[in-house]
């Protein structure tokens, strides 16, 4: 008698889930991936936009999704509704790669009207599930052309900044100059890096490392770091705070970003002549952010005026002390403390993002067969 | 018979609360749980996924890996539970009120402050490279579970050891039986029922836990939660990770199946004083002085070494890192973190959050100790299933379903504690009922038969006696509300920093000082919840002395 009444109760709760699963589950489906991530868009562009639609656009308010880092300079969005009359409602979501996938889930029907750091290693996968609509804002001219990846402008780039090895001045066994070095015997058990599948800095590195070697050598450079005491963590907070001398550890050499000497040196506890950190001039990856207005929304002026405004001088100057990455926008000053420390003469490598998006699952699992198992 | 003094209006004020509370929580369920994680799980419904999926070893190994990890996770959770709750109930000492704030905490803190703590107690004792090392080990996963999950044992587990029959015990030992046996064979059997209860919520919280595994485990100790993050999150994948979400809640379910068929029916004890025994013997001395320090040692480390770090400055010890978080001088460049904000943030989110889950986890509790049995058990699956849903697809089943073309709720402020209270009713309500089902029913009858309403009886016997659990209850939502379980973290939600997500962009930030701030606030969350826990522990003997 029991039993029968829990298994009630079992086949209560599947019954559940199957019957919202199958009234669901008609018309979806994954789209065919093909390569060509940068194909004419399905979508007509967002022509120019008139003074007769911004003024229409006044009162509305806008909602800007971003990943869970990115934090919005003080003030900013103030000075937008002084200037347009629209609202900027800023919506966190959870890292990039869950951003982006969250975004394909929902496209045609976004939780917000304009994306915010879509960067190179997603971009591709985001354009081939048709997230975005193209749109040329009117700062599309002051844009460095080399970040502009897509010339249809679904996306357009909103900063950039480098992926490189950072080391502990004072704590190095010798500076390292080169990312070959650390394969050497004096740099062993010195270096923490991130797995590449849950971390964004550990992908960079990989990819750094795909582009400096090549195809067939890259494996070698991780077979030696692996025999040299290579120690792996699966996110930047836990190797920098945790195994790096910043937190603490014993490590001196870490992946992290061209900028965080910077922030070294503002976050300090106590005042600093200069960054405690360096970075390895060749070991950096060139991470570039992009912003789009997501297709489905139904205030797309209202969108577009907010990418010309995260576009502009104004806010590009901004983000560098927010959110330590570079203006895309090339007539943004930089701030000083940048000029300053920020690392110079660096040779950073990047990889296409149709590249990345078509072998990122391969490469992963090689390295977790190289430096896991 | 039992039914006499019932008159025909009672009769159908019952039906009515029957009838609309079921609604009530059949439609709150349905639209913020069931239609959304049904829909999600509508991609895994593919036949060729599904045979890709579950004809690879790795899915098996993954499988087996969640299983036995979670199971034996539970059963040290329990053990280390029931000895602190003993501790706590059995025995009269002074601090104890600090011991059981203390060993509620752990529940509260973000993963990545654990697992930071978990990692310097490894460098602090030189673990590493031993066969104790925490760090990418099955052992580190395990005891930060232990560590997490006791604190739900001893909760449950004292709220109903209180009210055992004393006398029983007693008797066993006058008739000879060492202190022992006697547990074993008169107590255990009736804590059985809490135990069973409070372990199979230890169960799905470490058979879905995720941040742990991540953070001392790595991807190579994959679990089907973190699989699930992988492919949804990382890989866009959703037709894999809806089906190894379908394994894991299939899992699930067949546990909470054995879990009833376990459960007997429990035994009803009538509600005697506690009984605490002072420090008389110098066995009792010892006793406590064991389990005092046990418990001190294993909760007590992690936030020792926490709370060193937080004072840690790169040219010595300071209190800088508290000042800098209440004062306005030299805290310029860390307004956009907006510290003090995320403190009444936090507070106000995880206080709502509570009253949701409280007022329907006592709804909810009412169909658990139904006395329908089969009422009971579909009421006890269904309430713990959020519980042990992955809460990625949770958060993804959210963000995609719960647009019309009406209305958008997937990014209203309120979803999160909504999400939050989700997990929490299920909380609140197996332990409550567990302590409605141990009321007296003589007392309930009586009152029944001098013609109280079922409103009455409600209030005036269940009520009282419940709110001790009650007050349990209603301090884990509050917990998992403030400590940001699972499924938050994958919702769209306002930029409005609370505590967890300021602690998770200092972090995200090099600077020594973004360093000790993100401790000083980790310190800060668990003296709030410290003080907060305290408060409620407070307020719930007060109401539970009304009788």
């Amino acid at each position: 008698m029991r039993n029968r009444r829990t298994v009630v109760g079992g086949l209560l709760a599947i019954s559940a889930f199957f019957a919202s699963a199958i009234l669901t589950s008609c018309g979806q489906g994954q789209p065919e991936s093909s390569p060509e991530c940068f194909d004419e868009s399905n979508d007509p562009p967002l022509g120019d936009v008139s003074q007769q639609d911004i003024n229409e656009a006044a009162g509305q308010s806008v909602t800007l999704v971003v990943y869970d880092a990115f934090l919005a300079p003080e003030g900013a969005f103030k000075k937008f509704y002084e200037d347009t009359g629209i609202t900027v409602n800023i919506l966190t979501t959870a890292d990039t790669g869950t951003m982006v996938s969250q975004a394909v889930l929902t496209s045609g029907d976004p939780v917000g009207d304009v994306m915010f750091g879509v960067d190179n290693t997603f971009l591709c996968r985001a354009l081939l599930n048709d997230v975005f609509l193209p749109y040329m804002p009117s700062t599309w001219n002051q844009l460095n052309d080399r970040l502009k990846l897509d010339p249809h402008a679904r996306v357009v780039p909103v900063d950039y900044g480098d992926i490189c090895i950072n080391f502990w001045k004072d704590a190095v066994p010798e500076v390292p100059t080169s990312i070959e070095m650390l394969r050497n015997e004096n740099f062993r058990n010195t270096f923490v890096t991130q797995n590449p599948e849950t971390s964004a800095p550990g992908m960079g590195l990989l990819l750094a490392s795909i582009a400096f070697f090549g195809e067939g050598e890259w494996e070698d450079f991780w077979v030696d770091l692996r025999e040299n005491g290579l120690k792996v963590r699966s996110g930047w907070s836990e190797s920098y705070y945790g195994d790096f001398i910043a937190g603490g550890g014993t490590r001196s050499i870490v992946t992290s970003y061209a900028s965080s000497p910077v922030a070294e040196y503002i976050f300090s506890s106590t005042p600093l002549e200069e960054p405690p950190t360096s970075v390895i001039p060749n070991s950096c990856f060139r991470s570039i952010e992009f912003a789009g207005i997501l297709r489905g929304t139904d205030k797309p002026i209202a969108s577009a005026l907010l990418i010309d405004f995260i576009t502009s001088k104004y806010f590009q100057e901004l983000i560098p002390e927010t959110n330590f990455v570079l203006p895309a926008n090339d007539i943004a000053e930089i701030p000083e403390v940048f000029s300053e420390f920020l690392p110079q003469e660096l040779s950073p490598v990047s990889v296409s993002p149709e590249m990345i998006e078509k072998n990122r699952n391969d490469w992963t699992e090689r390295w977790t067969q190289i430096v896991l198992r | 018979m039992r039914n006499e003094g019932s008159n025909v209006k009672t009769r159908s004020t019952n039906w009515v609360f029957f009838l609309s509370t079921s609604f009530f929580l059949l439609v709150f369920f349905g639209v913020f749980y069931f239609y959304p994680v049904g829909k999600i799980l509508g991609y895994g419904l593919n036949p060729k996924t599904f045979y890709n999926i579950f004809t690879t070893n790795s899915t098996w190994r993954v499988i087996w890996f969640t299983t036995w990890q979670a199971t034996l996770s539970t059963v040290l959770s329990i053990i280390c539970g029931v000895f602190i709750a003993n501790t706590l109930t059995k025995f009269e000492f002074r601090g104890k009120g600090f011991i059981r704030v203390l060993s509620t905490i752990p529940f509260v803190m973000p993963t990545v402050v654990v697992a930071s703590a978990f990692l310097s107690l490894n460098t602090f004792l030189h673990l590493e490279g031993t066969i104790f090392d925490l760090e990418g080990s099955t052992l580190g996963i395990i005891v930060a579970h232990v560590f997490f999950n006791s604190a739900i044992v001893a909760r449950t587990v004292g709220a109903s050891w209180s009210s055992i029959r004393v006398e029983s015990e007693i008797v066993a030992q006058t008739l000879g039986a060492g202190p022992i046996k006697t547990f074993f064979h008169v107590t255990l059997p009736q804590l059985k029922s809490s135990i069973l209860a409070s372990g199979s919520l230890a169960f799905l919280f470490t058979f879905t836990s995720f941040g742990v595994i991540l953070l001392l485990g790595g991807l190579n100790k994959a679990t089907i939660e973190t699989e699930i993050w992988r492919y949804a999150t990382q890989r866009t994948d959703f037709d894999t990770a809806a089906a190894l979400g379908i394994a894991q809640l299939f899992i699930v379910i067949l546990m909470l199946l054995i879990n009833n068929q376990l459960r007997n029916k429990s035994i009803a004890a009538p509600s005697s004083p506690p009984s605490q025994l002072s420090l008389r013997s110098r066995y009792h001395r010892y006793r406590v002085f064991a389990g005092v320090s046990t418990t001190l040692i294993f909760l007590g480390t992690p936030f020792v070494l926490l709370v060193e770090k937080s004072l840690r400055s790169p040219s010595g010890y300071t209190i800088s890192h508290y000042t800098n978080i209440f004062s306005n001088s030299n805290s310029e460049r860390f307004t956009i973190f907006a510290i003090r904000e995320s403190i009444t943030n936090s507070l106000t989110y995880a206080g709502f959050a509570m009253l949701i889950a409280t007022i329907i986890g006592l709804l909810a509790a009412f169909f658990l100790a139904h006395k329908s049995p089969s009422v009971a058990k579909a009421a006890d699956i269904l309430l713990l299933l959020p519980l042990g849903t992955s809460g990625v697809l949770i958060g993804f089943g959210i963000i995609s379903a719960l647009n019309t073309s009406v209305l958008d709720i997937r990014s209203e402020w309120w979803i999160v504690p909504v999400a939050q209270a989700i997990l929490g009713v299920g909380f609140v309500a197996r332990i409550v009922a567990t302590s409605i089902r141990n009321i007296d029913p003589k007392l309930k009858h009586v009152a029944q038969t001098l013609g109280a309403s079922p409103y009455r009886v409600w209030r005036y016997i269940d009520v009282p006696i419940v709110s001790r659990s009650l007050v349990a209850g209603a301090m884990f939502s509050f917990a998992i509300a403030i400590g940001e379980f699972g499924a938050t973290a994958f919702l769209a939600r306002p930029q409005r920093p609370t505590i967890p997500t300021a602690i998770f962009n200092l972090l995200g930030r090099p600077g020594a000082s973004t360093f000790g701030q993100a401790m000083a606030l980790s310190v800060l969350l668990a003296l709030t919840t410290a003080i907060v826990v305290a408060l409620l522990d407070r307020t719930g003997s007060v109401v539970g002395n009304e009788i």
